[in-house]
Protein backbone atom coordinates (compact mmCIF):
# COMPACT_ATOMS: atom_id res chain seq x y z
CA UNK A 1 0.00 0.00 0.00
CA UNK A 2 1.18 3.55 -0.68
CA UNK A 3 2.17 5.68 2.26
CA UNK A 4 -0.43 8.12 3.56
CA UNK A 5 -3.41 6.15 2.32
CA UNK A 6 -6.35 6.12 4.68
CA UNK A 7 -7.63 2.59 5.09
CA UNK A 8 -11.38 2.04 5.32
CA UNK A 9 -12.67 0.17 8.35
CA UNK A 10 -16.06 -0.61 6.76
CA UNK A 11 -17.87 0.51 9.89
CA UNK A 12 -21.61 -0.05 9.76
CA UNK A 13 -22.57 3.59 9.49
CA UNK A 14 -20.02 4.36 6.77
CA UNK A 15 -21.12 4.52 3.18
CA UNK A 16 -19.98 2.85 0.02
CA UNK A 17 -20.57 4.62 -3.29
CA UNK A 18 -21.66 3.07 -6.55
CA UNK A 19 -21.59 4.74 -9.96
CA UNK A 20 -24.99 5.17 -11.60
CA UNK A 21 -24.77 5.23 -15.38
CA UNK A 22 -27.17 7.31 -17.43
CA UNK A 23 -29.21 4.26 -18.35
CA UNK A 24 -29.69 3.40 -14.67
CA UNK A 25 -31.08 6.78 -13.65
CA UNK A 26 -34.82 6.48 -13.20
CA UNK A 27 -37.45 9.14 -12.73
CA UNK A 28 -37.22 10.98 -9.45
CA UNK A 29 -33.44 10.48 -9.27
CA UNK A 30 -33.87 6.83 -8.32
CA UNK A 31 -31.23 4.21 -8.94
CA UNK A 32 -32.18 1.24 -11.10
CA UNK A 33 -31.66 -2.24 -9.71
CA UNK A 34 -29.34 -3.01 -12.61
CA UNK A 35 -26.88 -0.42 -11.26
CA UNK A 36 -25.92 -2.97 -8.60
CA UNK A 37 -25.08 -5.73 -11.04
CA UNK A 38 -21.71 -6.16 -12.68
CA UNK A 39 -21.05 -8.11 -15.89
CA UNK A 40 -20.49 -11.84 -15.45
CA UNK A 41 -16.89 -12.34 -14.24
CA UNK A 42 -14.12 -14.06 -16.16
CA UNK A 43 -13.06 -15.83 -12.95
CA UNK A 44 -15.97 -16.33 -10.53
CA UNK A 45 -13.54 -17.04 -7.68
CA UNK A 46 -12.30 -13.46 -7.89
CA UNK A 47 -15.64 -11.76 -8.35
CA UNK A 48 -16.64 -8.72 -6.31
CA UNK A 49 -18.93 -5.72 -6.64
CA UNK A 50 -16.97 -2.52 -7.25
CA UNK A 51 -17.68 0.33 -4.86
CA UNK A 52 -15.82 3.31 -3.45
CA UNK A 53 -15.47 4.07 0.23
CA UNK A 54 -16.56 7.45 1.54
CA UNK A 55 -14.27 6.81 4.50
CA UNK A 56 -11.31 7.34 2.18
CA UNK A 57 -12.43 9.96 -0.33
CA UNK A 58 -15.17 12.56 -0.56
CA UNK A 59 -18.13 12.32 -2.89
CA UNK A 60 -16.54 14.94 -5.16
CA UNK A 61 -13.26 13.02 -5.38
CA UNK A 62 -15.08 9.80 -6.15
CA UNK A 63 -17.16 11.63 -8.75
CA UNK A 64 -13.98 12.85 -10.44
CA UNK A 65 -12.81 9.26 -10.74
CA UNK A 66 -16.15 8.09 -12.12
CA UNK A 67 -16.21 10.99 -14.58
CA UNK A 68 -12.81 10.04 -15.95
CA UNK A 69 -13.44 6.32 -15.84
CA UNK A 70 -16.93 6.15 -17.34
CA UNK A 71 -17.76 9.51 -18.93
CA UNK A 72 -14.63 10.59 -20.82
CA UNK A 73 -14.02 13.26 -18.24
CA UNK A 74 -17.21 15.19 -18.90
CA UNK A 75 -20.65 15.74 -17.45
CA UNK A 76 -22.48 15.45 -14.17
CA UNK A 77 -21.97 12.22 -12.26
CA UNK A 78 -24.68 10.25 -10.45
CA UNK A 79 -23.64 8.33 -7.35
CA UNK A 80 -25.69 6.11 -5.06
CA UNK A 81 -24.20 5.80 -1.57
CA UNK A 82 -25.32 3.07 0.79
CA UNK A 83 -24.31 2.26 4.34
CA UNK A 84 -22.28 -0.85 5.06
CA UNK A 85 -25.10 -1.80 7.42
CA UNK A 86 -27.52 -1.90 4.47
CA UNK A 87 -25.12 -3.96 2.37
CA UNK A 88 -24.86 -6.41 5.26
CA UNK A 89 -28.62 -6.63 5.73
CA UNK A 90 -29.17 -7.17 2.03
CA UNK A 91 -26.50 -9.86 1.97
CA UNK A 92 -27.98 -11.69 4.92
CA UNK A 93 -31.41 -11.70 3.30
CA UNK A 94 -29.84 -13.35 0.27
CA UNK A 95 -28.39 -16.13 2.38
CA UNK A 96 -24.85 -14.85 2.95
CA UNK A 97 -23.43 -15.99 6.29
CA UNK A 98 -21.99 -12.67 7.44
CA UNK A 99 -20.34 -12.35 10.82
CA UNK A 100 -18.32 -9.75 12.64
CA UNK A 101 -14.84 -10.74 13.75
CA UNK A 102 -14.01 -8.69 16.83
CA UNK A 103 -10.40 -9.83 16.84
CA UNK A 104 -9.60 -7.85 13.74
CA UNK A 105 -12.70 -5.61 13.60
CA UNK A 106 -13.91 -6.82 10.26
CA UNK A 107 -16.89 -8.43 8.60
CA UNK A 108 -16.40 -11.83 7.02
CA UNK A 109 -18.44 -14.42 5.19
CA UNK A 110 -18.25 -18.09 4.35
CA UNK A 111 -16.70 -18.32 0.90
CA UNK A 112 -16.99 -21.00 -1.74
CA UNK A 113 -14.31 -23.14 -0.12
CA UNK A 114 -16.22 -22.95 3.18
CA UNK A 115 -13.42 -20.73 4.52
CA UNK A 116 -14.09 -17.37 6.10
CA UNK A 117 -13.14 -14.45 3.87
CA UNK A 118 -13.33 -10.69 4.27
CA UNK A 119 -16.75 -9.40 3.26
CA UNK A 120 -15.27 -6.08 2.13
CA UNK A 121 -11.83 -5.55 0.72
CA UNK A 122 -9.80 -2.44 0.11
CA UNK A 123 -8.76 -2.45 -3.55
CA UNK A 124 -7.18 0.91 -4.40
CA UNK A 125 -6.46 1.52 -8.05
CA UNK A 126 -3.02 3.10 -7.98
CA UNK A 127 -1.14 1.60 -10.88
CA UNK A 128 -3.29 2.87 -13.70
CA UNK A 129 -1.99 6.06 -15.26
CA UNK A 130 -5.41 7.32 -16.24
CA UNK A 131 -7.87 6.06 -13.66
CA UNK A 132 -6.52 6.16 -10.13
CA UNK A 133 -8.84 5.66 -7.21
CA UNK A 134 -7.64 5.59 -3.63
CA UNK A 135 -11.08 4.67 -2.34
CA UNK A 136 -11.89 1.73 -4.59
CA UNK A 137 -13.13 -1.32 -2.68
CA UNK A 138 -14.94 -4.57 -3.30
CA UNK A 139 -18.08 -6.06 -1.81
CA UNK A 140 -16.61 -9.56 -1.80
CA UNK A 141 -19.53 -11.65 -0.62
CA UNK A 142 -21.35 -11.35 -3.94
CA UNK A 143 -19.24 -14.19 -5.28
CA UNK A 144 -21.13 -16.77 -3.25
CA UNK A 145 -24.43 -15.63 -4.75
CA UNK A 146 -25.97 -17.27 -7.79
CA UNK A 147 -27.62 -15.16 -10.49
CA UNK A 148 -30.99 -15.22 -8.78
CA UNK A 149 -29.60 -14.09 -5.44
CA UNK A 150 -27.41 -11.44 -7.03
CA UNK A 151 -30.68 -10.05 -8.37
CA UNK A 152 -32.21 -10.22 -4.90
CA UNK A 153 -29.26 -8.31 -3.49
CA UNK A 154 -29.46 -5.68 -6.23
CA UNK A 155 -33.20 -5.34 -5.63
CA UNK A 156 -32.58 -4.49 -1.99
CA UNK A 157 -29.88 -1.99 -2.81
CA UNK A 158 -31.67 -0.36 -5.73
CA UNK A 159 -34.51 2.13 -5.68
CA UNK A 160 -32.57 4.63 -3.58
CA UNK A 161 -32.05 8.18 -4.73
CA UNK A 162 -28.69 9.04 -6.20
CA UNK A 163 -26.65 12.18 -5.68
CA UNK A 164 -25.76 14.29 -8.67
CA UNK A 165 -22.27 15.76 -8.55
CA UNK A 166 -22.03 18.57 -11.04
CA UNK A 167 -19.05 18.91 -13.31
CA UNK A 168 -16.87 21.79 -12.17
CA UNK A 169 -16.80 24.80 -14.46
CA UNK A 170 -13.35 25.63 -15.72
CA UNK B 1 -55.06 8.89 -41.85
CA UNK B 2 -51.45 9.79 -41.47
CA UNK B 3 -49.90 11.18 -38.33
CA UNK B 4 -46.27 12.03 -38.27
CA UNK B 5 -44.48 11.02 -35.11
CA UNK B 6 -40.88 11.89 -34.69
CA UNK B 7 -39.01 10.34 -31.84
CA UNK B 8 -35.74 11.56 -30.52
CA UNK B 9 -34.32 8.15 -31.32
CA UNK B 10 -35.15 7.71 -34.95
CA UNK B 11 -36.51 9.60 -37.86
CA UNK B 12 -39.43 7.43 -38.76
CA UNK B 13 -42.78 8.59 -39.97
CA UNK B 14 -45.52 6.65 -38.27
CA UNK B 15 -48.56 6.00 -40.40
CA UNK B 16 -51.72 4.61 -38.92
CA UNK B 17 -54.27 2.90 -41.11
CA UNK B 18 -52.00 2.36 -44.04
CA UNK B 19 -49.91 -0.70 -44.62
CA UNK B 20 -46.40 -0.03 -43.40
CA UNK B 21 -43.28 -1.27 -45.03
CA UNK B 22 -40.75 -3.33 -43.18
CA UNK B 23 -38.09 -0.90 -42.04
CA UNK B 24 -35.37 -3.26 -43.19
CA UNK B 25 -36.45 -2.45 -46.69
CA UNK B 26 -37.66 -5.90 -47.63
CA UNK B 27 -40.95 -4.47 -48.85
CA UNK B 28 -42.92 -6.80 -46.57
CA UNK B 29 -46.06 -5.16 -45.22
CA UNK B 30 -46.52 -5.05 -41.47
CA UNK B 31 -50.05 -5.65 -40.13
CA UNK B 32 -51.58 -2.50 -38.67
CA UNK B 33 -53.70 -2.12 -35.58
CA UNK B 34 -57.33 -1.01 -35.50
CA UNK B 35 -58.27 2.53 -36.40
CA UNK B 36 -59.68 3.55 -33.01
CA UNK B 37 -58.40 6.82 -31.59
CA UNK B 38 -56.64 4.98 -28.76
CA UNK B 39 -54.92 2.74 -31.24
CA UNK B 40 -54.03 5.76 -33.29
CA UNK B 41 -52.20 7.17 -30.31
CA UNK B 42 -50.42 4.04 -29.37
CA UNK B 43 -50.05 1.81 -32.37
CA UNK B 44 -46.80 2.09 -34.20
CA UNK B 45 -46.63 1.06 -37.82
CA UNK B 46 -43.62 2.55 -39.35
CA UNK B 47 -42.32 3.61 -42.69
CA UNK B 48 -38.67 4.53 -42.73
CA UNK B 49 -37.94 8.05 -43.93
CA UNK B 50 -34.27 7.35 -44.39
CA UNK B 51 -32.82 4.20 -45.85
CA UNK B 52 -29.66 4.81 -43.84
CA UNK B 53 -31.52 4.34 -40.48
CA UNK B 54 -30.62 1.00 -38.94
CA UNK B 55 -32.67 -0.72 -36.29
CA UNK B 56 -30.86 -2.35 -33.35
CA UNK B 57 -30.63 -6.10 -33.86
CA UNK B 58 -32.93 -6.96 -30.96
CA UNK B 59 -35.59 -4.57 -32.23
CA UNK B 60 -35.36 -5.87 -35.79
CA UNK B 61 -35.61 -9.45 -34.55
CA UNK B 62 -38.78 -8.62 -32.63
CA UNK B 63 -40.41 -6.36 -35.15
CA UNK B 64 -43.50 -8.53 -35.42
CA UNK B 65 -44.09 -8.36 -31.68
CA UNK B 66 -43.40 -4.64 -31.56
CA UNK B 67 -46.02 -4.01 -34.21
CA UNK B 68 -48.57 -5.95 -32.15
CA UNK B 69 -47.60 -4.59 -28.75
CA UNK B 70 -49.31 -1.20 -29.12
CA UNK B 71 -46.45 0.70 -27.56
CA UNK B 72 -46.61 4.42 -27.12
CA UNK B 73 -43.88 6.33 -28.89
CA UNK B 74 -42.26 7.04 -25.54
CA UNK B 75 -42.14 3.35 -24.69
CA UNK B 76 -40.86 2.47 -28.14
CA UNK B 77 -38.18 5.13 -27.79
CA UNK B 78 -37.14 3.70 -24.42
CA UNK B 79 -36.87 0.23 -25.91
CA UNK B 80 -34.74 1.46 -28.79
CA UNK B 81 -32.58 3.38 -26.33
CA UNK B 82 -32.02 0.23 -24.27
CA UNK B 83 -31.44 -1.83 -27.39
CA UNK B 84 -28.71 0.53 -28.58
CA UNK B 85 -27.15 0.92 -25.16
CA UNK B 86 -24.07 -0.97 -24.18
CA UNK B 87 -22.41 -1.17 -20.79
CA UNK B 88 -18.73 -1.18 -21.64
CA UNK B 89 -17.85 -4.68 -22.75
CA UNK B 90 -21.26 -6.04 -21.81
CA UNK B 91 -23.70 -6.93 -24.59
CA UNK B 92 -26.67 -4.88 -25.73
CA UNK B 93 -30.11 -6.27 -24.96
CA UNK B 94 -30.64 -9.77 -26.33
CA UNK B 95 -33.42 -10.48 -28.80
CA UNK B 96 -34.74 -13.22 -26.52
CA UNK B 97 -35.04 -10.94 -23.53
CA UNK B 98 -36.74 -8.20 -25.51
CA UNK B 99 -39.07 -10.73 -27.08
CA UNK B 100 -40.09 -12.10 -23.70
CA UNK B 101 -40.71 -8.61 -22.40
CA UNK B 102 -42.92 -7.78 -25.38
CA UNK B 103 -44.95 -10.94 -24.93
CA UNK B 104 -45.29 -10.16 -21.24
CA UNK B 105 -46.36 -6.62 -22.06
CA UNK B 106 -49.02 -7.83 -24.46
CA UNK B 107 -50.49 -9.97 -21.65
CA UNK B 108 -50.62 -7.15 -19.12
CA UNK B 109 -51.01 -3.94 -21.12
CA UNK B 110 -54.75 -3.59 -20.47
CA UNK B 111 -54.06 -3.63 -16.73
CA UNK B 112 -50.76 -1.79 -16.55
CA UNK B 113 -48.97 1.50 -16.90
CA UNK B 114 -45.77 1.50 -18.88
CA UNK B 115 -42.72 0.63 -16.79
CA UNK B 116 -39.25 2.09 -16.91
CA UNK B 117 -36.93 -0.24 -18.79
CA UNK B 118 -33.24 -0.73 -18.08
CA UNK B 119 -30.48 -2.92 -19.49
CA UNK B 120 -28.75 -5.36 -17.14
CA UNK B 121 -25.04 -6.11 -17.69
CA UNK B 122 -25.79 -9.57 -19.10
CA UNK B 123 -28.04 -8.21 -21.84
CA UNK B 124 -31.34 -8.94 -20.14
CA UNK B 125 -34.02 -6.32 -19.83
CA UNK B 126 -35.44 -5.05 -16.54
CA UNK B 127 -38.85 -3.44 -16.23
CA UNK B 128 -39.52 -1.44 -13.05
CA UNK B 129 -42.72 -0.02 -11.60
CA UNK B 130 -42.46 2.33 -8.63
CA UNK B 131 -44.97 4.04 -6.41
CA UNK B 132 -43.05 4.59 -3.18
CA UNK B 133 -40.07 3.28 -1.24
CA UNK B 134 -42.14 0.31 -0.04
CA UNK B 135 -44.12 -0.21 -3.23
CA UNK B 136 -41.82 -1.39 -5.98
CA UNK B 137 -42.00 -4.06 -8.64
CA UNK B 138 -39.27 -5.27 -10.95
CA UNK B 139 -39.33 -7.98 -13.59
CA UNK B 140 -36.24 -9.22 -15.40
CA UNK B 141 -36.60 -11.15 -18.65
CA UNK B 142 -34.17 -14.00 -19.26
CA UNK B 143 -34.37 -16.59 -22.02
CA UNK B 144 -36.95 -18.80 -20.33
CA UNK B 145 -38.06 -17.03 -17.19
CA UNK B 146 -39.34 -13.78 -15.77
CA UNK B 147 -37.52 -13.10 -12.50
CA UNK B 148 -39.59 -10.76 -10.39
CA UNK B 149 -39.58 -8.98 -7.06
CA UNK B 150 -42.55 -7.24 -5.53
CA UNK B 151 -42.26 -5.04 -2.43
CA UNK B 152 -45.81 -4.22 -1.36
CA UNK B 153 -45.76 -2.50 1.99
CA UNK B 154 -44.50 -5.00 4.53
CA UNK B 155 -44.78 -8.00 2.23
CA UNK B 156 -42.18 -9.22 -0.23
CA UNK B 157 -42.86 -11.62 -3.09
CA UNK B 158 -39.98 -12.85 -5.22
CA UNK B 159 -39.65 -15.61 -7.72
CA UNK B 160 -38.75 -16.85 -11.17
CA UNK B 161 -41.46 -18.30 -13.36
CA UNK B 162 -42.59 -18.42 -16.94
CA UNK B 163 -43.53 -14.91 -18.11
CA UNK B 164 -47.20 -15.83 -18.59
CA UNK B 165 -47.41 -17.13 -15.02
CA UNK B 166 -45.83 -13.97 -13.64
CA UNK B 167 -48.16 -11.84 -15.76
CA UNK B 168 -51.24 -13.57 -14.36
CA UNK B 169 -49.93 -13.40 -10.81
CA UNK B 170 -49.23 -9.68 -10.99
CA UNK B 171 -52.53 -8.86 -12.71
CA UNK B 172 -54.40 -10.61 -9.93
CA UNK B 173 -52.35 -9.23 -7.04
CA UNK B 174 -54.44 -7.16 -4.65
CA UNK B 175 -51.94 -4.30 -4.57
CA UNK B 176 -52.27 -3.74 -8.34
CA UNK B 177 -48.50 -3.28 -8.75
CA UNK B 178 -48.69 -3.02 -12.53
CA UNK B 179 -50.48 0.28 -12.09
CA UNK B 180 -47.88 1.81 -9.85
CA UNK B 181 -46.43 5.09 -10.98
CA UNK B 182 -44.58 7.71 -8.96
CA UNK B 183 -46.73 10.73 -8.18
Amino acid sequence: MGSGLKLPAFALRRELARYVSEGDRLRGNRTAIAAFLDPPPIDPAKEYLSVNSLEVETLAQIADYYRLRFQNGAGDVAICSIKVFDFNEAGKKCGVDLQYDRSNSSWNFVGRGLKREGAYKYRPVLSSKDHQSESHCGVEFVRVLDTYNKGKLARRLGGRRFHVVKARRR
Amino acid sequence: MTTNYKTSISNFDITVGEPAVDSLGSGRQIPTESHSSKAAESAITREPRSTTSVLPDAVAANWGKISKARLTKQMYGNIVRVATQSRGMAPAVTAASLGNFLEFWMRIRNAAVEPEVVLAPDGTLYAEWYKSKHQRLDVRFTVNKAIFGLFAGSSILEGAERPETVANLLKQHAAKPLQWAAD
